[in-house]
């Protein structure tokens, strides 16, 4: 079957028995809640933790989208968790932002269907924690565009459910993709999509809301700052956050200020001032803007490459700020992560921007990021 | 140049969905171990018909 291009998508002609449906939904979504403390405070904020099954009950799912959820639930079961902890949270904020009626089922269903353009990208590509070759990188930038293709052709499917998959991961800025769009291009149903993609990220991850006060300091300007902070009321006063130990948080903090440096070694390059407030080229400046973000985020912890040890002894004296500390650090790898990938995406936009000895620069930098990630 | 990035976008998420190994592979996983029936015929783009509807007896 795998070598014949069929005439019709497959799953049009297959049925499967005991398969998703909106009962089942209702029923999973229940149990998610039962077995996370964390999520009832979320799903009991607006008074009733039943809002969202019931609200799930009442959508229409095609035997085509339950056949697709069903291949989700049984042979991606950590997509399909993700897909219900997406839609749960889209939903406290849909409430808190009054959506009803049409806006309510479609926000529902773009949170549902979000990522099931991944069910169409090698598995091995998605559980890869190792960095991402330029052709599998392509095929994480095209699951956006795969998951509308699929809405799309769904009949009695509202095209605003398409458009907000299409856009789930772009951010405010400009950074995100598919199309690096920015502002009011972004629709509100794709924004808290989007919001609630990265915390349920977050929450999957650590279980912690010490990580989304870091999440909201350091994304600022991606994501919506009204849904940020109504995500971190919705999880509440969640602790359970690992500390590490401070002493081993010293050589990551080292060579973050040695990123740093040479960072602003390539900024004299470009003939920038100092401060974070002079303009780069085009390009370069989503880049400069996110750098900058970390750099204050970092200065926030009275970070100061010169007296790094004053820091950790600081740290180790204070449960709390230690517990930041090591979140502020765990996100900010994720945000260098990010970054490399970004860069590495727009390289070729960049490079036609730079001169040669600034291309050096930036490629330096770029391998010097690259070898720090290795480390993680 | 960000034109052709999303051109090559699309081009990858066509392909994607038009030679899916990947979906298809885990609809057969599935069949292991799930009840999944075709409810029409199947047929490739060159009528050749992969599999039969089962008829309800």
């Amino acid at each position: 079957m795998i070598n014949h291009k069929l005439c019709k998508p497959i799953d049009q002609s297959l049925i499967v028995k005991n398969g998703v449906t909106v009962e089942s939904l209702a029923k999973d979504v229940t149990r998610l809640i039962k077995e996370n403390p964390g999520l009832q405070y979320l799903a009991a904020f607006n008074g009733d933790f039943r809002a969202l099954p019931q609200d799930l009950i009442l959508l229409v799912l095609s035997p085509h989208m339950g056949f697709k959820l069903t291949v989700a639930k049984e042979q991606h079961p950590d997509l399909f968790q993700h897909l219900l902890l997406v839609t749960l949270i889209a939903h406290y904020l849909a409430v808190r932002k009054k959506l009803v009626g049409k806006d309510m089922n479609n926000l529902l269903c773009a949170a549902l269907f979000h990522d099931l353009g991944e069910l169409y990208i090698d598995p091995v590509i998605l559980n890869s924690e190792n960095h991402y070759s330029e052709i599998e990188r392509l095929h994480i930038y095209a699951h956006p565009i795969t998951g509308y293709l699929i809405i799309h052709e769904v009949a009695g499917i509202d095209p605003a459910v398409a458009t907000a998959i299409l856009q789930h991961h772009e951010r405010l800025d400009g950074s995100g993709y598919p199309y690096g769009l920015n502002g009011d291009a972004i629709g509100t149903t794709a924004r808290i999509i989007s919001v609630a993609d990265a915390c349920a990220s977050i929450f999957a991850r650590f279980g912690s809301s010490q990580r989304l006060t870091t999440l909201m300091r350091l994304n600022g300007q991606k994501y919506d700052p009204e849904l940020l902070s109504l995500v971190y009321e919705g999880f509440g006063p969640i602790t359970d956050c690992t500390v590490a130990d401070n002493n081993v948080e010293l050589p990551r903090l080292e060579a973050v200020s040695t990123l740093l440096e040479t960072w602003g070694k390539f900024r004299t390059e470009l003939g920038l001032l100092a401060s974070d407030s002079s303009s780069p080229p085009g390009e370069l400046k989503y880049i400069f803007d996110r750098i900058a973000n970390l750099r204050s985020m970092l200065f926030q912890f009275g970070f100061d490459p010169c007296s790094l040890e004053l820091l950790v002894d600081i740290t180790m004296a204070d449960p709390e700020i230690a517990i930041e500390l090591t979140a502020a650090l765990d996100e900010l790898d994720w945000q260098f992560i990010a970054l490399e990938r970004e860069i590495c995406r727009r390289r070729e936009i960049i490079r036609v921007a730079l001169n040669d000895c600034e291309n050096h620069h930036l490629d330096s930098w770029t391998k010097e990021l690259l070898a720090y990630l290795a480390t993680l | 140049m960000a034109n052709a990035c999303d051109t090559l976008y699309k081009n990858t998420a066509h392909q994607s969905i038009e030679e899916d190994p990947h979906y298809v592979t885990a609809i057969t996983e599935m069949a292991g171990h799930k009840e999944v029936i075709s409810s029409k015929d199947i047929y490739t783009t060159n009528r050749i018909k992969l599999i039969t509807k089962k008829h309800d007896n």
